[in-house]
């Protein structure tokens, strides 16, 4: 089948929960009430490092109005972690016990009848903490004389302290490629911490029932998860834990893992048998939720004189805050992301998760990506340059062909990385005006422009808890159709497209399916909106099913019509005989006549998909053996800035983004996730900033920490490079795009600017006082980069 | 958490005067832009909030060729930026607030609270000294006009005293020969400025600098006139390097302070490439001026 011949895949459908968000329809977390609900508060440590010497609530307990205090006493002190394994235990109470090791960590919770009730109550639990000493920078932390926080890892045998985690990977001779080499350089990159920006705060409702079970609604980015963790916190079984679908008002990673306050809201509702409900102020997510990684990237690249890139030496250093968090696999991917897009035929990697007492970290849209592609990116140039080459000619030369195969195992498939870069560079004029640039730099004029490159792969889908996805189509006496799925629609769209890939399949129109989605009790497991695979590993299930339930009904007509099914068309809901189109049955009849027919059999189909069905388990997060992903997404994209050098301003006039998603399931989706990027990009490299002092955020609010709006918004453009096609008869393969443009944004603004001012830029973000200083040094024949 | 509070609506000026005349512990209440922030930080937790909204006999915008412009101290930004005879006859007003807040702020927000509240970060203050405007107070026992040049006396501090109302602002109608310009430096396109400056220049018929003025932004205490720098100028035949000096003075004579988003040598860096541009920007006009 044809692309061209498919009436709702691959179309620019508009939002299904469109019309209810923007008319205030939509129920999010907040919007809950219970009979009875309290309000819940935590008490958070005011200390990044302390021993708990004495947690005394009997004055908070005494006040009218309070119904609940719990503290670890009143938990089975179970920890949990974002990665759970043998090499890599949970490290983590849900509620502190006995120790904090970071400021705002959870140290109690009360359930009241209203907030000033609550409030006052957390002001009358009395705290005794002996202080101890902290550190906050992650390359301090690893030095031997720095305080502990947690012991070394029992594996890493490095002589550092603090050291969660560790992952070593090689490929090639490293030492023959650098011997070889016409060209090394080594250069050393920094990244901020920045905050996910979402537009909901966490929140949690609780409610332990009658039927002793524990009912939790919580903006999360997939319920399954949730569950896993909370029982087992809890000390409860899967079955007495339901969690239920609310609106999500974004997450971009920073809503995956169990967090303290859904604890302790179910704790406190499992105390007082009452419903409560914990809503996150916005200060408090600044200071007590998890933010991104910061990861510090050291890299040495070596190449042949015609620019064929030889081998590669990394080293990251990855901040994890006080527990493990998803620090170790910011480390992992990292590694992915370096090795994915181009041809590097030797690679020595090693990366360091290291504990300190900041906040402690969660993924975060591209999670490394940003800071490994805008590393490699900028050395590229780097390189390019000194070996007198354009930007565009270097990156053709050594990004990946189709079906090249990855160190890991992986096939890169039909990669287009060649032609997002090619195209990109044709449809911005890229390479006359980066000469034009270069020419202007030496000009009296103080506004430079100047455009830059960069790239990326991605992954789409891979094996993490919990692995795959089942959907459930049901057809109804109307015909109409109801989808059973776990996946949880965070704001991605993933409830329009799964709508669409069911109505492909089954000739249904998209208002006449319905999606019931995200409940543990009433819909089968689904992989989560986390880990860039909904589309491809969910979609596919839920064609599956659709297709099932498709066949199911065409053997009905079959049966009713007295045909063959390969003779049969179904068309409006009606299923014709081919060759005489009066012969025909409506969906409706099909359905009454199956239950009237087969035993009752209302049709109902069932689809499951898992990503790499060969694989057993998981890559390994220490040696990174293992697959990875069945399709890696792949774009360029390309920025236009301006630089006020007497201001040191820098704007970005247009970014343009060449990609490679397989194939565009829904367009306007795809471009609703690149501009999105793109704007996250642009507060990567210019503005946003968690500006942390001894452990406490001191930016704690959207007026204090710079996150572009939409009157910021930068303009775009797209072009498709479409490698995958959508096919009836089997399983699709399309590619994440979800996540990887942020890198791109970020490596080609950096790149651009470069080209603008001749200043290198090696941390982000980049403020105007920082160009200012960066060309006074240029000026003064310092380096001119601009560095930490 | 925002405090609990008594809730006063008046229904006319008079009414508003009288009840802020009885209630001590009282705040006045207008589109509550700046005041529900401080509120909800728990900076600032009256007893009485007066809520003059309402008011609709402050909120107009009248202009006169002779006596110039009047605008109600609850006029909004956003019917500022709307207003057609300010478009023609201030255009720098008008650019000066589409680039104040978003739309949603300006809606809310009037130019009574915004000069009450005496931010010197504030974008209007600096604009209306530049443009020579005045500002109009008033409680129940009667009113006073001072020049808006002295009506900020510190951070967050005007000349009024409890009891008093900002009432109307008025700026005189345009001389021949004037121009006017305004820019903030900020990061995101909706927020408030690091630092901003505007000029204003009339010149003579033989194209000497007759008055100048040069107001910035969040460079002190207050909206800041740098008086040495305008002393440079008047009198003078401008060019560039007037005004390439007189940035440099300025960048000398104000006084800001730094903060997380920037140093003090920034701020006083950039405030003298503002003002030397307001400068350049404010004397074409004024060139092309009738
Ligand atoms: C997100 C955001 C962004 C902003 N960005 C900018 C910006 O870029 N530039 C800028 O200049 N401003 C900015 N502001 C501030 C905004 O312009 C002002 O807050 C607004 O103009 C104040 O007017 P208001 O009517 O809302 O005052 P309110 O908040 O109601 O009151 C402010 C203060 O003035 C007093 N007050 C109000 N009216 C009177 C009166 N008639 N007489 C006496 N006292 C009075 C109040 O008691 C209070 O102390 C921003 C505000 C927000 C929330």
């Amino acid at each position: 089948m044809n692309n061209n011949d498919l009436k709702y895949v691959g179309k620019p459908v508009p939002r299904k929960d469109g019309p209810l968000k923007a008319t205030g329809g939509a129920q999010y977390t907040v919007d809950i009430s219970l009979p009875g609900m309290l309000v819940g508060k935590v008490l958070r440590s005011p200390y990044p490092h302390a021993r708990i010497l004495n947690i005394d609530t009997s004055q908070a307990k005494k006040l009218p109005g309070v119904k609940a205090v719990v503290t670890s006493a009143d938990s089975l002190k179970v920890k949990h972690g974002f990665i759970d394994t043998p090499r890599y235990p949970a490290d983590q109470y849900p509620i502190a016990v006995d120790m904090v090791r970071h400021a705002g960590e959870e140290i109690a919770g009360v359930a009241a009848i209203d907030e000033d009730t609550a409030n006052e109550a957390l002001s009358l639990i009395h705290v005794e903490y002996e202080r101890l000493p902290a550190v906050f920078d992650p390359e301090e932390a690893m030095k031997l004389d720095a305080p502990e926080i947690h012991p070394n890892h029992p594996k890493v045998s490095d002589p550092y302290k603090n050291i969660g985690g560790k992952i070593e990977t090689a490929f090639g001779d490293i030492e023959k490629a650098f011997t070889g080499s016409y060209l090394i350089r080594e250069d050393k990159f920094y990244c901020q911490i920045r905050t996910h920006g979402y537009m909901e705060p966490q929140a949690t409702v609780a409610s332990w029932d009658h039927s002793s079970k524990l009912n939790v609604w919580t903006s999360s980015m997939g319920v399954f998860l949730k569950r896993a963790r909370l029982a087992r916190t809890l000390g409860l079984p899967f079955g007495s834990v339901r969690i239920l679908k609310t609106y999500v008002g974004g997450a971009f990673g920073g809503k995956i893992d169990l967090y303290g306050h859904e604890y302790i809201a179910s704790l406190l509702s499992m105390k007082c048998r009452l419903p409560v409900k914990i809503v996150y102020t916005r200060e408090e997510v600044f200071k007590a939720a998890r933010h991104g990684q910061p990861l510090i990237v050291e890299i040495k690249t070596g190449v042949k004189r015609d620019g064929t890139i030889l081998g590669q030496q990394i080293r990251t250093i990855n901040d994890s805050g006080a527990y493990r968090g998803s620090g170790v696999v910011a480390i992992f991917l990292a590694w992915g992301f370096a090795m994915a897009p181009y041809r590097i035929p030797s690679m020595q990697y090693e990366g360091y998760s290291v504990y300190t007492n900041n906040l402690v970290r969660a993924p975060q849209r591209g999670h490394g990506a940003p800071k490994m592609r805008f590393a490699a990116e900028s050395q590229f140039d780097v390189i390019a340059e000194e070996l007198g080459m354009d930007p565009i000619d270097f990156r053709l030369k050594n990004a990946r062909n189709p079906g090249d195969m990855l160190p890991n195992g992986d096939s890169v498939k039909n990669f287009g990385l060649k032609e997002c870069i090619a195209k990109v560079a044709e449809k911005t004029d890229f390479k006359a005006k980066y000469e034009a640039a270069l020419k202007e730099r030496h000009s009296g004029s103080t506004i430079k422009r100047g455009i830059g490159i960069g790239t990326t792969a991605y992954f789409s889908g891979s094996l993490v808890y919990p692995n795959s996805s089942t959907v459930i189509v049901r057809f109804n006496d109307d015909a109409s159709v109801s989808v059973m799925t776990g996946a949880l629609d965070i704001g991605q769209g993933c409830e329009t497209v799964i709508s669409q890939i069911v109505a492909e399949e089954l000739g249904v129109p998209l208002n006449e399916i319905h999606v019931h989605a995200a409940d543990t009790e009433t819909t089968p497991v689904d992989i989560g909106s986390w880990i860039s695979g909904l589309t491809y590993v969910t979609g596919n299930a839920a064609k599956k099913a659709a297709s099932h339930a498709m066949k199911k009904l065409l053997n009905v007509a079959a049966q009713e019509l007295g045909s063959e099914v390969q003779e049969l068309i179904a068309l409006d809901k009606t299923i014709f005989v081919g060759h005489s189109p009066d012969r025909k049955i409506s969906y409706g009849q099909a359905i009454a006549a199956s239950i009237a027919k087969n035993k009752g059999d209302c049709i109902i189909g069932e689809g499951h998909f898992r990503t790499m069905k060969d694989e057993v388990s998981p890559p390994s997060l220490s040696t990174a053996k293992g697959r990875w992903t069945e399709n890696y997404s792949n774009y360029a994209q390309v920025a236009e800035v301006e630089v006020d050098t007497e201001t040191g301003m820098v704007r970005i006039l247009k970014a343009t983004t060449a990609h490679d998603c397989g194939f565009p399931v829904n367009p306007v989706l795809v471009e609703g996730q690149i501009d999105g990027q793109v704007s996250m990009g642009q507060g990567h490299i210019l503005s946003e900033e968690l500006r942390v002092e001894d452990g406490c955020v001191i930016n704690p609010s959207f007026l204090e920490y710079k996150m572009p709006c939409a009157l910021d918004m930068v303009e775009t453009d797209y072009i498709d490079v479409i490698t995958e096609t959508y096919d009836k008869e089997h399983h699709y393969n399309t590619k994440e795009v979800g996540e990887g443009y942020v890198s791109g944004t970020v490596a080609s603004v950096a790149n651009a600017i470069y080209n603008a001012i001749g200043i290198r830029v090696k941390k982000t973000p980049v403020h105007p006082q920082d160009i200012i200083d960066a060309l006074e040094k240029h000026e003064h024949g310092g380096k001119g980069d601009l560095t930490r | 958490m925002i405090n609990d509070f008594h809730y006063l609506k008046p229904a006319s000026l008079k009414e508003a005067l009288a009840m802020y005349a009885e209630h001590d512990d009282c705040k006045v209440i207008c589109g509550g832009q700046s005041l529900l922030i401080v509120m909800r930080q728990g900076m600032v937790a009256p007893e009485y909030l007066l809520d003059i909204k309402h008011v609709k006999e402050l909120s107009y915008i009248k202009f006169d060729e002779k006596d110039g412009l009047r605008i109600g101290a609850t006029t909004t930004h956003r019917e500022i930026e709307k207003s057609d005879i300010i478009a023609k006859k201030y255009p720098v007003l008008v650019a000066m607030e589409e680039k104040l807040a978003s739309i949603q702020t300006r809606n809310w927000g009037t130019i009574g609270g915004n000069l009450a509240h005496a931010d010197p970060a504030g974008d209007p203050g600096p604009v209306l000294i530049a443009l020579n405007a005045e500002i109009k107070f008033g409680n129940s026992g009667g009113e006073k006009l001072v020049p808006l040049d002295e009506f900020f006396v510190d951070y967050f501090e005007t000349q009024m005293e409890q009891g008093d109302l900002v009432l109307e602002v008025h700026v005189p109608a345009p001389e021949p020969k004037f121009g006017c310009a305004y820019q903030k430096f900020n990061l995101l396109d909706s927020d408030m400025g690091i630092v901003a400056a505007a000029a204003s220049v009339t010149l003579n018929a033989d194209g000497t600098c007759k008055d100048v003025r040069i107001v910035l932004g969040n460079a002190g205490p207050i909206p800041l006139r740098v008086t040495k720098a305008e002393d440079l100028l008047k009198g003078k035949k401008l060019d560039d390097a007037l005004f390439a000096e007189a940035g440099t003075i300025a960048s000398e004579e104000c006084m800001p302070v730094a903060d997380i988003h920037a140093s003090e040598e920034h701020r006083r860096h950039v405030l003298g490439v503002l003002t030397k541009r307001m400068l350049k920007k404010a004397f074409e006009q004024a060139q092309t001026a009738a």
